[in-house]
């Protein structure tokens, strides 16, 4: 097999596959696309629930359904996939070292590389809960992988900690399943899930959903036997004699996500502290110009919608800038935020594409920290007012979307900061 | 008869509805626009919800097929209708879209799968 290619997406997840298949559409554009697992689909193989492609098909399918759609344009396109292969690094922004099942140790050189590695989920170890360390004690997604795929029961009666979407998502599975779910914890006044998941998975079943309230014990010898939770006050630290115990064979944890950057890290590519994934532009290109981030390993989302939106922005200006000789000379702006804002996206704009046509609009996606019932997004560079946004209804489990107007950049911004007005 | 609390999840707002029924008639407290009485009247007379679970698989690199009804089923239907899937098991080959049991439990609904195995 030829080993030069093009493009090379790490990641068969929707950005994987999104991003792949927009590369492919340019002719004379050589992909491949390098996944670890034995199936392309990544996460959405395991959400079996309705919910996603309203924006992106105008219809509602299933996680699995929408993986479906994605897996077809691969196959039907000129795609070379890599399953059960293990990138171990890339090197010099081109060279990629993967370990295959059926191909062993492959070196593949690619003109421009796509990361799509995606993200996962924050352990027990990641929020310090005291007790013993018993069996029965899963993340949320491990529990829908074991129920969903692997077709193996986790536990009867199950406690959940943390209020994200998972979380929610999995307090109905588990009911559906025939366990009994006793309870949902979220540390924060506010749950980070979507409304209507916790009116279909949590008040449908009756499931109570303890606001401002943490597992403080963990008991059990070999299996989970009991957990505490008490209430906590506004420094988030439990408040003594508030303590309530359920019998439990099983804590789900559903405490956030983290982008997988190790690929990255190895590459020492500028990493962004508030998304904890890749620095990029709006052509989502990284700090290394050959290399670029799409999806959840450049900032986690809440909708696969916009996971494929963006991917395949990756994939378009990719296929472009592999053909393209000359480097990008222009100056990228850098986006700011003030500290109401939890994450930026992405954090570079730059006004012209890898064939020097001018963009007229950059997307924009802001996670604010805590909700507001309507507050005004304000843009500006120094002093200089670019945009005013009257915003309602923001809450820290919706991302923020705008489309920047980059006419209306002044030429000599260097920065420009995105500041909340209450 | 006392007010039945419901979020209304119409759009991301989620107002706090309070619901009563009036011999008959109902009345909706807490809505911001008028979709608050819609999901409040479905919601009150007959609620529905789409269903997602998985059935037994075999002859199939993986150990269970994902399935969804192909519409709406009554809610008080959920359960049962779960606890019956347990009880089934098909055999691949299977395509993505394939429907696989007809007029489930009786209801005008079908049960479709979601995954090509």
């Amino acid at each position: 097999m030829n080993n030069k290619y093009d493009v090379i997406v790490v990641g068969g997840g929707p950005a994987g596959l999104a991003a792949a298949s927009e590369a492919a559409k340019n002719s004379g554009v050589r992909v491949a696309l390098i996944e670890r697992d034995a199936f392309l689909g990544g996460i959405l193989n395991q959400c079996i629930h309705t919910g996603f492609g309203l924006h992106h098909y105008k219809e509602e399918l299933t996680g699995t359904e929408y993986a479906h759609r994605g897996i077809m344009s691969i196959e039907a396109s000129s795609v070379d996939v890599y399953l059960e292969a293990m990138v171990m690094s890339i090197d010099e922004g081109h060279t990629v070292t993967l370990i295959s099942q059926t191909l062993g140790y492959v070196k593949l050189w690619g003109g421009a590389i796509i990361l799509a590695m995606g993200c996962r989920e924050r352990a027990r170890g990641s929020v310090i809960i005291p007790g013993t360390r018993p069996s029965g004690i899963f993340t949320a997604g491990t529990a829908q992988r074991y129920v969903n795929i692997e077709g193996d029961q986790v536990g009867k009666r199950v406690f959940i900690l943390g209020s994200g979407d998972i979380g929610l998502i999995m307090a109905r599975r588990m009911t559906l399943e025939g366990a009994q779910v006793l309870g949902v914890a979220e540390l924060m006044p506010f749950s980070s899930g979507l409304t209507r998941n916790i009116v279909q998975c949590l008040e449908d079943f009756d499931i109570p959903l303890f606001l401002s309230h943490t597992v403080v014990k963990i008991e059990g010898e070999t299996r989970l036997e009991q957990i505490t939770i008490a209430k906590v006050d506004a420094d988030y630290r439990p408040i003594s004699g508030t303590e309530k115990t359920f019998a439990c064979d099983t804590l789900l944890l559903s405490v956030g996500l983290i982008p997988e950057n190790e690929l990255s890290r190895q590459m020492a590519l500028e990493m962004h502290a508030l998304t904890r994934g890749p620095v990029i532009n709006n052509l989502m290109q990284t700090s290394m110009p050959s290399v670029f981030a799409c999806g959840n390993v450049a900032q986690v989302h809440d909708l696969v919608d916009h996971v494929s939106e963006e991917a395949e922005r990756a994939g378009k200006h990719t296929a472009i800038f592999s053909k393209t000789v000359v480097p990008m000379l222009e100056k990228a702006i850098t986006v700011e935020t003030d500290d109401a804002f939890g994450m930026v996206s992405p954090q570079k704009l730059v006004r012209f594409d890898f064939e020097n046509q001018p963009l007229q609009t950059a997307a924009l996606r802001l996670r604010v920290k805590k909700p507001y019932t309507s507050a005004w997004l304000v843009i500006k560079s120094g002093d200089v007012q670019l945009m005013r946004l009257r915003k309602n209804h923001l809450t820290p489990g919706e991302m923020v979307h705008i489309a920047v107007d980059l006419n209306a950049m002044p030429l000599e911004s260097e920065t420009i900061k995105v500041y909340l007005e209450v | 008869m006392k007010p039945v609390e419901k979020i209304c999840i119409s759009c991301p707002v989620g107002c706090h509805l309070s619901i009563e029924m009036n011999h008959g008639e109902l009345l909706v407290k807490g809505n911001a626009c008028p979709r608050g009485v819609d999901y409040a009247r479905i919601e009150m007379t007959e609620p529905k919800r789409m269903v997602t679970t998985t059935v037994a698989l075999t002859e199939a690199a993986i150990n269970r097929l994902p399935v969804k009804t192909d519409r709406p089923i009554d809610k008080d239907k959920v359960i049962a209708l779960c606890k019956f899937l347990r009880t089934v098991s098909f055999k691949a080959p299977i395509q993505c879209g394939d429907v696989l049991i007809t007029e489930i439990l009786g209801t005008d609904v079908n049960l479709v799968a979601t995954r090509s195995v």
